[in-house]
């Protein structure tokens, strides 16, 4: 197609469009700042959780992740304990290689029915999701699965 | 004799032996996400739901323009949802072929009077677009191809564009769409953009488009992931709304032609 | 400003007593605070939900410490147990002091 034509249809495409700032997302700069929050490795928020308790792993913990994630932006996982929902106080998620490790966590209640938390996450590169689950008891039990993150097919 | 091959045997296996260290194994290039993985996002809450009903809801209930009027004061949703499948569209106003965004546009633009549409590439117009697609979820794809020589025209020539091989990689979208269907980039299946294409079955696109593209957290409209699409293939981008872009909309959305509308999909 | 969000309960018909899933989604850029802007060098600040909590009736029935590490436009599934008819309230806080809403009658 020659420039001339080419440049008539687009015409009608640009009519009317030049309508300055949006009217629902006003285009505010983003503030700027001079460095990221500060990193949060593994072993440092497992201290957290723990405060040095050790963490056994057991089946009562069902991790439900993707083998191979779409993308790293969103990662769906889904994280249960099999024991009544007054013997679990939390469940935290852990993704390992992440600049801040220790995702999300979730404090239940007997109203809750359900020990059960299932969220989208974040994964830098390929590394281990962990759900660590903090029982009544003061006890911690996990389950943990590697996932790999690809660049993925077509941008 | 034999002594120079040993040694050169010695070498090649030891130079294979550095090089597939690095090298994926065959088993792990062609692997591609599962079926079981896919389904994982499947269920919950779709983020561009929420975009088209609070964001796209309330402009299309948001009155505008000179008019004071809102879509909503003119057009009853039972039956504007019954339309918006046969988009792209001939638009006898301006003899040709245009996209639902553009509809959306004039209709600003000639019934609400206001001055200054949406822009194709603006949220607004986006949000209009997918809570249109969002309440006609349930009706088929229906665009006409034949029924008058501009039609036929805009579908020939998206026809076209759709095969043409461009830019710097030499690639057609047919390339990987159709020619390579099925076939692993990256971890990810190539599918055709219809229902089927040599047996491998297709994932009727214009259906589940505009999208939430979970890489860029936003809905996306499909004329924008053609131009995404672009730029990853090494080929100039078309303009939104061009007669280019309006053409391969009408012919990517005829392939789809009898699938369920099911917008905002959930995409890549 | 507060964002837009939903609740979704699961399933949309359910009895006294029923464990039922609360299906959430607050509309966010949660940015991590680890983006550059290109052209300064600096980074994009920081702004993501840092809390969410439940409340059924009155009572605060589940709590979350939420990082950035939680992807954009968050979903977040739990479960309840439909003990009453009462309003199911959910509020998400960001660490910029945003807060959203949002209420679900639990009818049983």
């Amino acid at each position: 197609m020659d420039r001339r034509s080419f440049l008539k249809t687009t015409a009608f495409a640009t009519a009317g469009l030049t309508l300055g700032g949006s009217v629902l997302f006003p285009s505010n700069a983003a503030e700027l700042v001079d460095n990221p929050p500060p990193k949060k490795p593994y072993e440092e928020a497992l201290k957290e959780i723990t405060k040095g308790k050790p963490v056994s792993d057991s089946d009562k913990v069902k991790l439900v992740a993707p083998e191979i994630a779409e993308n790293g932006a969103v990662v769906p996982i889904t994280a249960e304990v099999e024991l009544p929902i007054e013997q679990v106080k939390a469940i935290h998620i852990l993704t390992d290689k992440n600049h801040n490790t220790r995702t999300l966590s979730v404090y239940f209640t007997p109203a809750n029915g359900k020990a059960y938390i299932s969220t989208r996450i974040r994964l830098a590169e390929t590394m281990n999701v962990v759900a660590i689950a903090e029982l009544a008891d003061g006890s911690f039990i996990k389950a943990q699965k590697p996932v790999k993150v690809t660049i993925g097919g077509c941008g | 004799m034999l002594k120079n091959r040993k040694v050169l045997f010695c070498l090649f296996a030891a130079g294979s032996l550095i090089v597939s260290s690095k090298v994926i194994s065959a088993e792990d290039a062609g692997q591609a996400i599962s079926e079981e993985d896919l389904k994982l996002y499947q269920s919950g809450i779709n983020p561009g739901e929420v975009f088209a009903q609070e964001v796209g809801g309330a402009l299309f209930n948001k009155p505008m323009g000179t008019s004071n009027k809102s879509c909503a004061s003119c057009h009853s949703e039972e039956k504007l949802k019954k339309v918006v499948g046969t988009y792209p569209k001939y638009e006898p106003k301006v003899n040709a072929v245009i996209s639902l965004q553009q509809r959306i546009q004039m209709c600003q633009k000639l019934n609400q009077g206001v001055e200054k549409p949406f822009e194709l590439k603006s949220q607004e117009n986006t949000a209009l677009l997918t809570y249109l697609k969002y309440i006609a979820s349930g009706e088929k794809v229906n665009v006409d191809t034949s029924s008058n020589p501009v039609v036929k025209d805009y579908y020939n020539y998206g026809k076209y564009v759709f095969e043409l091989k461009r830019g710097k990689r030499n690639l057609a979208c047919s390339s990987c769409h159709e020619n390579a269907a099925g076939f692993v980039l990256r971890m990810q299946r190539l599918a055709p953009l219809g229902f089927e294409y040599n047996g491998i079955k297709g994932t009727t696109a214009a259906a589940h488009w505009p999208g939430y593209r979970m890489t860029q957290s936003r809905v996306v409209t499909i004329e924008q992931r053609f131009q995404q699409c672009m730029s990853q293939a090494g080929m100039k981008v078309l303009p939104l709304g061009s007669k280019e872009m309006v053409a391969l909309e009408l012919y990517v959305t005829s392939l789809a032609n009898g699938a369920t509308i099911e917008a905002p999909g959930l995409v890549r | 400003m507060p964002k837009n969000a939903m609740i979704k309960i699961n399933p949309k018909e359910y009895k006294k007593d029923d464990l039922v899933r609360v299906d959430t989604v607050i509309m966010h850029p949660m940015e991590t605070g680890l983006v550059k802007d290109k052209e300064s060098g600096k980074y994009i600040a920081a702004e993501h939900i840092t809390s969410v909590e439940v409340f059924y009736g009155d009572e605060k029935i589940t709590w979350m410490e939420v990082s950035g590490s939680v992807s954009a436009n968050p979903f977040i599934s739990f479960y309840i147990k439909a003990t009453k008819s009462a309003p199911l309230k959910i509020v998400w806080k960001d660490n910029k002091g945003d807060v959203t809403e949002k209420v679900v009658d639990i009818k049983v």
